[in-house]
């Protein structure tokens, strides 16, 4: 026992040091600091000390064109689709540069090709949820009275400011961000949507504010909203968020989907959606869709989204008239055009579509069978007897796969004449091309 | 509402049936019957809607996420046949508080700043496992810890707020119920902890009998 608390002690060092060191290679922790400081500062992506030496994590295409700057560190394989819908995944990381490479453009639907034959079994049973109808397609819903829909809006890390208006990247308890996020709701109200805001302190800010903010995610997700929104602001030079739109200086916002939960696939194809009507309404204020590690809590819901509102280098204001612009986005998507009233959501959600939630439903199936699987194989200890543990299950599957056969085979036969008279036409023709 | 959706709905109701099949699972292999592990699942989940108890500034308690999946721990701790079992459930709680607490702080607020690393949510249980396999490959230690340690670390972060920045911040232990991370920490420690047990154990050629 004595030993084993040994090793344990022993593993939390290597643990701490681990991290000390990592913290201290990324140059966001300077290498020995005093205790009070540990406390008084609170620790973002990016430390007081990258705020001032302005170190940030840049991503590059092939040619060295900058497409993002950002406090998040970038990893190998995290993947950026940009404001004009172009996918580039990060192939290299040196010194803070993240170079990665485009894959294609992104279209309507994130995944083009047909995953499964069962996505295809759906699209012919009428689930395949694409393309989408619009609004003014959407026959059969009466018109219905203000307030329509319902949002919700919260601020995991509540301390986040903007330093041109706020002093500082960071005002505890409430930031500039709860200002941003307030003119959100407000923008949002005014076209007759019901919003709830939910300030709740999500304080210390730290990482285990993600934990807390859980709460907060459930309580909203009770009162039965179209989508819930965490909204935040990055770390970031000035200019990679400021854009120009009506003559106005703006920030852009930036919407992020974490990889490590269920429903990616459907969170991911929900982000692409709203940024494709967005860039319709007011182009180039979603400056893109970052697909990061990490959950943000949006395996509650797969409509729970990350936005990320300007950077701390950015003035409030700008910030504020860049979520105002974006609300319009918003209603829109959810609630269609505002003279039509429509509710509930006119085909929003269908355009989220069947077959991102068949991926991730077959993803999490397969993962689990994996498990299940693993599990199995590691308590009987040999292959043979796993075959003995599923015989019986592998014994009507059989009786039922050649039920299946046997009801398939006059079929298989015409598809088997079908293409050899389809064979022969061609060798005809080729023949007959091959003679003139 | 979202669950319009016929897809999105059977994702929905899919990912919480593996997610409830899970815990009994593990519910099941803490020295309970199949009928009870499944009351007591049944009973996390009703209870996680019930209103959190308010204890003081701020501090409330959820029942479905906290205080079953204590009194289950504590039926643990005190039916343990050994001394050293109880030690080690009790050196794994406050390990995997500390440690938990110390990626909290140390580590960038968003996730990703490791080569591996995973989202907050995820850490209390992937630390508990770790530990509590190292003391002594116990499955029980994994389930104590990982649940006692995310309670504590949010009872740290409460005593934070009201010492350094003379706050109430509300703060729910347990919360979410049984989606929250005190139950994702001790349920997910025990899959963990037997998975890459039971691979270490057979790569070494099975359990010595």
């Amino acid at each position: 026992m004595r030993n084993r608390i040994l090793i344990l002690l022993l593993l939390v060092a290597v643990v701490w040091a681990g991290l000390l060191v990592e913290r201290t290679r990324v140059g966001a922790l300077p290498a020995i600091r005093p205790l009070s400081e540990f406390f008084a500062w609170p620790m973002d992506d990016i430390s007081k000390e990258d705020v001032l030496a302005a170190r940030y994590w840049t991503m590059v295409d092939e040619n060295g064109r900058e497409l993002l700057i950002t406090g998040r560190r970038i990893h190998v394989n995290d993947e950026f689709i940009t404001g004009d819908n172009r996918l580039y995944r990060v192939v290299r990381i040196s010194n803070r540069t993240a170079h990665s490479r485009f894959v294609r453009e992104i279209g309507a639907v994130f995944s083009e090709q047909r995953e499964s034959i069962f996505v295809a079994w759906l699209d012919r049973l009428g689930f395949g949820g694409y393309p989408a109808q619009p609004a003014a397609e959407n026959e059969g819903m009466e018109p219905s009275p203000a307030p329509r829909g319902l949002i919700g809006i919260y601020h995991t890390h509540n301390a986040e400011a903007y330093i041109p208006s706020d002093g500082d990247a960071f005002v505890v308890p409430k930031g500039g961000i709860h200002g941003v996020g307030r003119v959100f709701a407000e923008n949002l109200e005014e076209k007759g949507v019901r919003v709830v805001f939910d300030q709740t302190l999500h304080l210390p800010h730290d990482r285990g504010a993600y934990r807390r903010s859980r709460a907060t995610t459930e309580r909203l997700l009770a009162k039965g909203p179209d989508v819930v929104f965490d909204v935040h602001r990055d770390a970031a030079p000035r200019h990679v968020y400021a854009t120009q739109i009506g003559g106005d200086w703006v920030t852009q916002v930036k919407f992020v989907v974490g990889r490590q939960n269920p429903n990616m696939h459907v969170t991911r194809q929900f982000a692409l959606d709203l940024k494709r009507l967005s860039d319709q309404v007011h182009p180039n204020l979603v400056k893109g869709i970052f697909m990061a590690r990490g959950n943000y809590n949006q395996d509650l819901t797969p409509f729970n989204l990350l936005l990320e509102v300007g950077a701390h280098t950015n003035s409030r204001e700008a910030a504020k008239d860049g979520i105002a612009l974006f609300a319009d986005a918003v209603a829109l998507y959810f609630y269609g055009p505002e003279g039509e009233r429509l509710a509930p959501a006119p085909g929003a959600m269908q355009e989220v579509g069947n077959r991102s939630a068949l991926r991730s439903i077959l993803f999490l199936l397969g993962a689990t069978a994996a498990i299940v699987i693993g599990f199995i194989l590691l308590n009987t200890g040999r292959f043979n007897r796993l075959q003995t543990t599923l015989d019986p299950w592998l014994g009507k599957a059989r009786s039922r796969i050649e039920q299946g056969d046997r009801y398939l085979l006059p079929w298989q036969e015409k598809i088997r004449n079908g293409s050899l008279t389809v064979k022969d036409k061609l060798q005809n023709t080729f023949s007959r091309l091959r003679n003139k | 509402m979202y669950t319009s959706n016929l897809g999105i709905l059977i994702l929905i109701v899919v990912t919480a049936l593996v997610y409830f099949g899970f815990l009994h699972r593990v519910l099941d292999r803490m020295r309970l019957k199949k009928v009870e592990a499944l009351v007591i699942l049944l009973s996390m989940l009703a209870a996680g809607f019930l209103p959190n108890i308010p204890i003081l500034l701020g501090l409330s308690i959820n029942i479905g996420g906290a205080i079953i999946p204590m009194a289950v721990a504590i039926y643990l701790i005190v039916t343990a046949d050994e001394a050293a079992e109880k030690r080690r459930a009790l050196i794994t709680t406050a390990a995997v508080a500390v440690l938990v607490y110390l990626t909290d702080k140390i580590l960038p607020v968003e996730p990703g700043a490791l080569g591996f690393d995973l989202d907050p949510l995820f850490v209390p249980a992937a630390l508990a496992a770790v530990i509590a396999y190292v003391l002594g490959r116990s499955r029980r230690a994994a389930f104590i810890g990982g649940v006692f340690g995310v309670i504590l670390t949010d009872l740290i972060a409460w005593i934070e707020n009201l010492l350094i920045y003379q706050l109430h911040v509300p703060i729910v232990l347990g919360s979410t119920g049984i989606f929250g991370a005190a139950v994702i920490g001790g349920m997910g420690a025990v899959l963990l902890a037997e998975l890459v047990g039971e691979i270490l154990e057979r790569l070494q050629g099975g359990p010595k009998v």
